[in-house]
């Protein structure tokens, strides 16, 4: 989710604001998971809890999207044109990345990690922003 | 779509930005319709059209009429 400052209504700005905090927050909690099942795996006690910490990080996500959903259903109207328009692109692009590089493994492609398959989702949808902008400068 | 934005913002003295306010939408949107780039949404043009004291046909027109 990248707006120009400049094009922003300040309930954009707020809405902005409240999804970096959850993202940072999803980060911090992302890294400090990794870290502790990697380097202080004695300190998490096995069974439920090392699965509770273990989804700690899916559980703030949930909340990086809502905040997120949020930001793009209260956007104005153009706004919201742009992030959709950018959006379906992204998410295009990764879906049919995702279902058709199978058929390339097969013919002999490396495989890849879950991650590398949302490189071009992300750039395609980075570009789709800057498409919209651009088309409605 | 054509329409009087530019002509009715610039009677007030008012910028882009202003309206942008009035509105609760940003720069872009204004600039978008003033230059015919984007048509707004039915409760858009309702705005628009109380902002400026309006009926909604005498700012908008459809460009085949």
């Amino acid at each position: 989710m990248t707006a120009d400052a400049s094009e922003m209504t300040p309930r954009d700005r707020r809405n902005q604001r409240r999804y970096a905090l959850w993202m940072l927050g999803w980060f911090i909690c992302l890294n400090v998971t990794q870290a502790l099942f990697r380097f202080r795996r004695g300190l998490v006690p096995p069974g439920v809890i090392t699965w509770l910490v273990g989804a700690l990080p899916v559980v703030v996500a949930a909340f990086v999207i809502w905040s997120w959903a949020r930001y793009v259903r209260e956007a104005d109207e153009l706004q919201r044109r742009i992030q959709l328009n950018a959006l379906a692109l992204g998410f295009g692009v990764t879906f049919f990345s995702l279902a058709s590089y199978g058929a390339l493994v097969s013919a002999g492609a490396p495989k890849l990690e879950a991650n590398h398959y949302m490189a071009p989702g992300l750039c395609v949808y980075g570009l789709g922003l800057l498409y919209g902008k651009w088309q409605y400068r | 779509m054509k329409n009087r934005l530019k002509v009715l913002r610039a009677e007030r003295n008012w910028t882009q930005a202003q309206l942008a306010l009035e509105l609760d939408v940003t720069r872009q949107t204004v600039n978008a319709v003033e230059t015919g780039k984007y048509d707004p949404s039915l409760p858009l043009a309702f705005k628009i059209a109380r902002v400026f004291e309006q009926r909604i046909e005498d700012i908008f027109a459809d460009e085949t009429s």
